[in-house]
């Protein structure tokens, strides 16, 4: 019998930065051109196993490894060739300026001669759709054609393992489904093996002939056909915090039309941090109490200039925000921080810039303390909400070395300190699993039935159904569409068209 | 598109070799330094003037580009007759050295594509393409730092944090900001190297190059050309008898 293609024996790796293993005694093993999804809750490992298998743990010598986890019989560092590997963030995983070097990089690493470089170049570049001159710049490419040069830097150098780490999470609905159609492209072609992570099951599931759950840090693990795995285990895997395909995703809040209107802007016009044209023209928004407005768009829609103008972090060129009911007698704009923070909660996209201290449970007790706050009571509030976020046993670690999703739940947390009456979230979704994604619309929910204002930015369609009262769609920086959420979900169909918002599980239940 | 930011002066510099480029522009930096007479800086000027004739580049863009430079000559030539006691040729002497050393240097950035430059650095210098590539990759993300900072400026005032009253909480924030400013550039270098090393950067494997930086006749001519210069410059200060060498007189 032959062995399998990847094999992994009482694997394990920690990050030197953490005392807990990412994953331990881990055993699982994959055969040559198996299509495979590896799932797993939010911090279960699932990132740390693909970074493994790419030869990167090792390379960089980031924390230490115990077992083995074996490519071919070789240990991953020896293999690198023969993978290939496509991160998140396009952004960061574009080395050179124009997009024919960018794809020649690799190659030139693999000293492939030039005469061999050029023409595997331009096949993996219209293999991929990208029909620009080789002299393109990167920086000029929206993010879905970014991604997709990543999938021809991957293409160009031939690995016979792909290893896609949520590739579609970073990206707008267009540019997803853009690397969703390129990658449907090439499975017809490949022969290679593929390891995908996808957090929300879009369609990209169909790619997959093996799931594989990693459970308990990799102590256990669950394998099988799709559909055996989903229909057997579906409940467990549902409590573990796994999205099942074609989950109903279901609406407990009942519509809210708001009370007291407690921030206003009149008229704004803005331009971009760092830009010269305007992100956002003469937009008029009232942001009500006991009430969740979502902001939609595509990237480069200006949904982001939007929300710094309304939590006063960027004063626009043009027209007014008011905070209705404090009276001191400055302008929304010259608000010193330590009052704006009373009443407007910030979460950004990137929520790494808004940590300030080393430690978790530092970062939720700062704001209280400079608000002379009870620490007792404080640190009670801090407590419930890390709970609640599951971040109590994170409570101690340094707040960068968290997950992409449990920073963004800090982040969250962090602002609630505070308890403003409006709350502004920036992609709250993006790498949540179902259980953190339905503990953060409960919390949200909750929140908004005390009273708080919420104002969702984001390309989720899922969160918007079932928790905004009032949908408003923003392209190129002007509100193109404003309905009540029983008209966003009657009109729904049209939008799809129209702005390609992809519904990407079916049909939902609201 | 932007990207280009400072590159690409009209002209036919550009079809040069950027490691002849990079040489003729520290030959002629490090044979403007042996002397500090006027003499020699003018006719240096004088004949770098006549090259961009020579090269068509168009003398109202060079002067769009190096205009900093000429602020910073004329700044230094009024600081020095603040300053020093030393005679107003002296000081004009040093003023016009400033402009001559500096502008090849500008030259060579501003017709060259900083790709073609790394290229080339490893083609003709031999340099690792390890530090070369790896120096490209972080120059890229040069321009976004300041974009960077005003972000996290921001971020912090959204966690309550902004300039204090009184300029001690001024200088706080403005040091914390740039230490976050250092953090966060080094988890955006630390993500760029392990990209780098996802597409086989660190393998032992010896490194092709898609783009070959070729050297031609021109570029050893305007390598001879730079070192004519600088001994014509000198000699003409020696004929004059202006000619003084700067390390003798300490």
């Amino acid at each position: 019998m032959s062995s399998p293609l990847i094999q992994a024996v009482d694997w394990g790796f920690r990050y030197f930065d953490r005392e807990e293993y990412a994953l331990r005694h881990l055993n699982l093993e994959i055969e040559a051109q198996e299509k495979v999804l590896l799932l797993g809750a939010s911090g279960s490992g699932k990132s740390t196993l693909l970074h493994a298998l790419a030869g990167l743990l090792s390379a960089n010598s980031l924390g230490e490894e115990e077992g083995k986890l074996l490519i071919n019989g070789l240990h991953p560092l020896d293999t690198q060739t023969d993978v290939g590997i496509v991160f998140q963030d396009p952004t960061t995983s574009l080395v050179m300026s124009r997009i024919g070097d960018e794809v020649a990089f690799g190659l030139e690493n693999m000293g492939i001669p030039k005469d061999v470089i050029w023409p595997r170049v331009n096949a993996a570049l219209s293999e991929v759709g990208l029909t620009y001159p080789i002299s393109h710049y990167t920086s000029a490419l929206s993010g879905g054609e970014q991604q997709r040069l990543v999938v021809a830097d991957l293409l160009a150098a031939m690995p016979s393992i792909w290893l896609l780490d949520e590739p579609t999470a970073n990206l707008d609905p267009l540019g997803a489904r853009s690397v969703i159609e390129t990658m449907f492209h090439l499975h017809q072609k490949t022969n290679a093996t593929v390891l995908l992570i996808e957090h929300r099951l879009t369609e990209l599931v169909k790619l997959a002939d093996k799931v594989i759950v990693l459970l308990d840090k990799g102590e256990s693990v669950l394998s099988g056909h799709p559909e055996e795995v989903f229909v057997k285990h579906g409940n467990f895997l549902r409590k573990s915090g796994i999205f099942l395909p074609d989950e109903l995703v279901e609406r407990k809040r009942p519509i809210s039309f708001g009370e007291a209107t407690c921030l206003e802007a009149r008229q704004i016009s803005a331009k971009h941090p760092g830009q010269s044209r305007m992100a956002v023209s003469e937009i008029s928004l009232q942001i009500k109490s006991h009430h969740v407005l979502s902001v939609m768009g595509n990237n480069g829609s200006g949904k982001t200039t939007l929300a710094l103008v309304l939590a006063s972090l960027l004063k626009p060129t043009h027209g007014q925000v008011e905070f209705i009911g404090v009276k001191n007698g400055e302008s929304y704009f010259s608000w010193r921080a330590k009052e704006l923070v009373q009443h407007v909660g910030m979460v950004f996209q990137e929520p790494e810039h808004q940590f300030l201290t080393s430690k978790v449970i530092k970062e939720l007790l700062i704001l209280p303390k400079r608000l002379k706050m009870k620490p007792d009571t404080a640190k009670q509030k801090a407590d419930e909400l890390l709970a609640r976020l599951g971040l109590t046993h994170l409570a101690d670690c340094n707040p960068f070395t968290l997950s992409g999703g449990e920073k963004r739940r800090l982040s969250v947390a962090a602002a609630l300190m505070a308890d403003p009456e409006v709350l502004i979230l920036d992609e709250p979704t993006f790498g949540q699993d179902a259980n953190t994604f339905y503990e953060l619309v409960a919390l949200l929910s909750e929140k908004t039935d005390a009273g708080q204002a919420v104002v969702l930015i984001t390309h989720d369609v899922e969160l918007t159904s079932i928790l905004a009262d009032r949908v408003v769609s923003l392209s190129k920086g002007i509100i193109v569409g404003e309905n009540n959420l029983d008209l966003f979900v009657a009109k729904r169909s049209e939008l799809n068209e129209k702005f390609n918002y992809g519904i990407e599980k079916g049909q939902t239940n609201v | 598109m932007s990207e280009p930011g400072i590159f690409f002066l009209e002209g036919k510099l550009g079809q040069y070799n950027p490691a002849a480029k990079l040489l003729a522009a520290l030959l002629i930096a490090l044979g403007l330094l042996v002397s500090d007479d006027i003499t020699s800086a003018s006719v240096a000027l004088a004949v770098e003037c006549i090259a961009l004739g020579v090269f068509a580049i168009p003398y109202k863009a060079v002067f769009k580009k190096t205009y900093p430079l000429f602020l910073a000559a004329i700044s230094v030539a009024i600081a020095n007759i603040v300053a020093s006691k030393a005679s107003s040729l002296v000081i004009a002497g040093i003023s016009l050295r400033l402009v001559a050393i500096a502008m090849p240097g500008i030259l060579l950035f501003s017709s060259t594509d900083p790709v073609d430059l790394a290229d080339s650095l490893v083609q003709q210098f031999r340099i690792s393409p390890r530090y070369a590539y790896a120096a490209l990759a972080s120059f890229r993300l040069l321009p976004l730092l300041s974009e960077e900072f005003s972000l996290i400026i921001r971020a912090r005032r959204s966690r309550g944090i902004d300039y204090g009253r009184g300029p001690i909480a001024k200088l706080v924030l403005f040091v914390t900001s740039v230490f976050a400013l250092f953090v966060s550039a080094i988890r955006k270098a630390n993500r760029l190297a392990m990209t780098m090393d996802a597409r086989g950067f660190n393998l032992k494997v010896s490194r092709t190059s898609a783009r070959e930086q070729k050297v031609q006749k021109h570029d050893a001519v305007l390598i001879l050309s730079a070192l004519a210069m600088v001994l014509i410059a000198n000699m003409a200060g020696m004929l004059v008898g202006t000619w003084h060498v700067v390390l003798l007189s300490v």
